[in-house]
């Protein structure tokens, strides 16, 4: 559960088994804090997100770095964007979901959130207000303006 | 008119994009990934006991220290107050009492 949110997130392997670990060791750290009356799996759900989302900004943010640093020294390695490798992926969707994953890349967090949650794992809108700390009805609008702005960016994209 | 068709064809590869995503299947997580993580939270407790061992042997030696300190003023103020009674001496320098 924890390593397939991570990865429908980044799309990335290598980035959700690091993700995974970081989950682990907080929820490890944090156990005492685990409201009873919450579910576990809820609780679970929010690090992961959460874990996944500042992973995400962190990494744009080294990105941004190596880019400015490029510039000025032409030695500097610059870190290139991870390819999408979703090992669940079927191979001939691999190239369309490469397209949908850059598309995500450029909503803002809690709207590729919404999108992951519900359509790679399929939560419903109550589960998805559980996790993210909203009511279903925030979910719902939430999820209409993330799909509004995923259509303009596909379509931007595909004139690319 | 044209809108809506415009609309109607960026919703439709939305949904297209939504059911690629639905197509992912779940997977396994790499079997060496709960050994880096036992390892990870082992590192983190050794990393994390110094840090409160260090800062309860302090609380505790200072919380000794501040005791005998209270202890030795008090011991001293009466062993003073005996020899002045049992010297029979006025503890005033009031001359005119």
């Amino acid at each position: 559960m924890v390593y397939n949110v991570a990865l429908g997130h980044t799309g990335n392997v290598e980035d959700a088994e690091e993700i995974t670990q970081d989950v682990f060791v907080k929820v490890h750290q944090k156990l005492d804090t685990f409201n009873e009356d919450a579910q576990v799996s809820t609780w679970i759900y929010r690090i992961v997100v959460n874990t996944s989302l500042d992973y995400l900004k962190a990494k744009k943010r080294k990105k941004r770095w190596a880019f400015m640093s490029s510039i000025f020294d032409k030695e500097t390695e610059t870190s290139m964007p991870k390819e999408f490798n979703h090992p669940g992926a079927q191979l001939e969707s691999k190239e369309a979901l490469s397209k949908i994953y850059m598309a995500l890349d450029q909503l803002n967090e809690r709207q590729k959130s919404v999108i992951i949650l519900a359509k790679v794992e399929g939560k419903s809108q109550k589960e998805i207000g559980e996790i993210m700390e909203m009511s279903p009805k925030a979910v719902e609008s939430l999820l209409q303006r993330a799909k509004k702005n995923l259509a303009e960016i596909l379509k931007q994209n595909e004139g690319l | 008119m044209k809108e809506n068709a415009s609309n109607q064809e960026n919703m439709e590869r939305v949904e297209h994009a939504f059911r690629q995503l639905a197509e992912i299947n779940p997977v396994d997580a790499p079997p060496f990934l709960l050994t880096r993580i036992k390892q990870q939270i082992a590192n983190k407790e050794v990393k994390v006991k110094p840090v409160w061992a260090v800062s309860f042997a302090t609380a505790i030696a200072l919380l000794f220290m501040l005791n005998l300190n209270i202890v030795s003023q008090k011991s001293e103020q009466t062993q003073e107050q005996n020899f002045i009674s049992s010297m029979g001496l006025y503890n005033q320098n009031n001359l005119y009492p």
